[in-house]
């Protein structure tokens, strides 16, 4: 009895959550006509690919993808890269001052990202990296680094002091000791954190449209926000939503990929290692 | 090998807050299997620490054959440890765990393998070598990381309570094992347990640590025999010493429940406490200083019985053949001579003038 309800309540839930999502991937695949018809039918009569087609035929949506996963994937590299040098040290440090700077992070993890929108772009700007990959993956790890450090810290300090002492004697050099030893064995908090990470820098969209206004630079959700018809008071549903099926694409994939080693994080410690 | 020498080190931390060392000297020669005894937290593992590298001394100096390496990293003072949870690499394969560390100082592939060979075979691991740490038992990892740090043959071997966590039976066979390995190759070796068996079962040399100070060094029998502090005395001895407070006045020594009272040949004058070991505590009346106490329990121990007694107000435990009967009034007696006398503020030993 007691499983049943447990049941019933997860397919609840599930539901609640997948329903829009299948809905986006339904109005997708009706052809332009069918999604306002009345009554509404929730199956299409015939599965047609015509707005993913107009999405890539209309737009270089293409490279609007291009654009987000080099951003994205850029800005997670170069975060989970400084991220793990700066935890590394903290794990380091008297345990004191490592709490200090911890909560310096953690404050500077409170500052709203809207607000800082208008003095990243004179800065950016100023660096003269307007329309540049570069100018958008900087804000980028900037924002993330507290995130990104405060995880990788919690995962650094799981492990036992004793083996970075024994390395040491070992002969190990520091740099040896974070890429030899440390890294390897918080293979799940990287995958975790580079996973969140990839995802706000793939959903983020107001530095993206302030940082990035060349049409040929778009990343997808500035992309899918600009999407319209061929009047102003058309607004393209079926396109719509066939891009936004495409944009969850590739972050599914990351997590198909990536799922062995978030799994091998999320049952760490049941047994004894 | 070499000889470890330790010069007035200090260490605290927490910028000050908690003392770990207060004025360490000591020194290891060369050959010697050194055992450093204490409770927890009386900074044992702090002075391995600071031999090792892993902590910076406030002050003093540390010498290893003769070269001072205060400043010298621990990779290049040549001296290898094994930890308490042995702290192997889990990602790495056995023999990776063991070459490592060769392979890191440069020396050739086929050298290593065949130096990882051979103390695989020594400490009798080499069907283990393609394993991962976790797929190994808790005596086969301590091996391992033994294996680890005798591969690279260091000046100086630090081990920092090795056996802890191993369980009773394997511990004792490791035990024995440790010591004729260490005896074979004349290792220098640092040993830190608070096992007191331990300790005087393997060492040559025993130092007796508390609170952050050396409170005794000798060997093992001699510290047994003449501890020269409160602290050594209770400290050492399978079965804890008895300690009954009183005051020596006029070369007797009176209890301060007044139950206790016999002469010595001690001028001293003032509050004392007197000790003396379960062991040397007989019941019946045949040694010269005698008492009556009911008994209050016996544990039997097999050859012999561990027998409480209630003098006074003091307890007392004595190690007898004989037996008691609880509840029944029984006399009990001991030599002076194996009496210790502590001056009670201090805790420093009080000799007999002779």
């Amino acid at each position: 009895m007691k499983k049943v309800i447990i049941y019933v309540l997860l397919a609840v839930i599930s539901v609640y959550c997948l329903f829009p999502f299948l809905w986006t991937i339904l109005t997708a695949l009706k052809p332009q006509e069918h999604i306002f018809k009345l009554p509404i039918r929730y199956l299409p009569e015939r599965i047609s690919l015509e707005n993913l087609e107009n999405v890539f035929s209309k737009r270089p949506f293409a490279r609007y993808i291009l654009n987000s996963l080099v951003v994205s994937g850029g800005a997670t590299l170069l975060t989970l890269c400084a991220a793990s040098l700066i935890a590394f040290r903290l794990k380091k440090m008297e345990i004191e001052q490592s709490l200090k700077i911890q909560r310096g992070l953690l404050i500077m993890a409170i500052v709203p990202p809207a607000l800082l929108v208008i003095p990243v772009f004179m800065v950016i700007r100023k660096l003269d990296l307007v329309n540049h990959y570069l100018g958008l993956i900087l804000p980028y790890v900037a924002l993330n680094l507290p995130f990104a450090v405060w995880m990788l810290h919690a995962a650094f300090r799981q492990l036992p002091k004793e083996l970075d002492e024994a390395a040491m004697l070992d002969g190990f050099s520091s740099s040896r000791i974070l890429f030899g030893i440390v890294l390897p064995l918080s293979r799940p908090a990287l995958a975790i954190t580079g996973v969140l990470v990839f995802i706000f820098c793939w959903n983020e969209f107001i530095l993206a449209l302030t940082l990035m206004p060349s049409q040929m630079r778009y990343t997808v959700p500035v992309g899918v926000a600009m999407l319209s018809g061929a009047s102003v008071y058309e607004i393209p549903w079926g396109e719509i939503n066939a891009a936004v099926m495409l944009t969850t694409v590739p972050v599914i994939l990351l997590m198909v990929f990536l799922q062995r080693w978030i799994m091998e994080g999320l049952t760490r410690g049941a047994v004894k290692g | 090998m070499a000889e470890v020498k330790l010069k007035n080190i200090r260490k605290s931390f927490s910028r000050g807050a908690f003392t770990a060392l207060k004025d360490v000297s000591l020194t290891v020669p060369d050959g010697t299997f050194v055992t450093v005894l204490g409770p927890s937290g009386c900074g044992k593992t702090t002075l391995l620490r600071v031999i090792a590298g892993l902590e910076e001394p406030d002050g003093g100096e540390i010498l290893i054959g003769g070269r001072k390496v205060n400043r010298v990293p621990p990779s290049k003072r040549n001296v290898a440890m094994v930890f308490q949870n042995y702290a192997l690499y889990p990602h790495k394969k056995v023999s990776d765990n063991i070459g490592i560390g060769m392979r890191l100082r440069g020396y050739p592939k086929d050298e290593v393998q065949r130096k990882v060979g051979d103390i695989a075979q020594m400490l009798k691991i080499e069907e283990l070598m393609g394993r991962y740490p976790r797929q190994l038992s808790g005596g086969q990892q301590q091996r391992v990381a033994l294996a680890r740090a005798l591969v690279r043959e260091p000046e100086v071997f630090l081990l920092d309570e090795p056996l802890s966590n191993l369980d009773a039976q394997v511990r004792d066979t490791t035990r024995t094992e440790l010591k004729k390995l260490f005896k074979e190759i004349n290792a220098t070796v640092v040993y830190v347990t608070h096992d007191q068996t331990e300790a005087m079962m393997m060492s040559d040399l025993l130092v007796v640590m508390e609170k952050g100070a050396i409170r005794q060094i000798g060997d093992p029998f001699s510290i047994y025999r003449d501890p020269v502090h409160l602290f050594v005395a209770q400290f050492i001895g399978t079965y804890r010493i008895n300690f009954i407070a009183g005051r020596l006045t006029e070369r007797r020594f009176i209890s301060n429940d007044q139950a206790l009272t016999f002469d010595v040949k001690m001028n001293y004058q003032g509050q004392v406490v007197m000790g003396i070991r379960p062991e040397h505590l007989t019941v019946g009346a045949v040694e010269d200083v005698r008492l009556k106490g009911e008994v209050i329990l016996v544990e039997p121990l097999g050859e012999s019985n561990l027998i409480s007694l209630k003098v006074g107000q003091n307890e007392l435990r004595a190690l007898s053949k004989g037996t008691g009967e609880s509840h029944l009034l029984t006399a009990a007696s001991f030599s002076p001579t194996k009496a210790y006398f502590f001056e009670a503020e201090s805790g420093i030993r009080l000799r007999s003038d002779s």
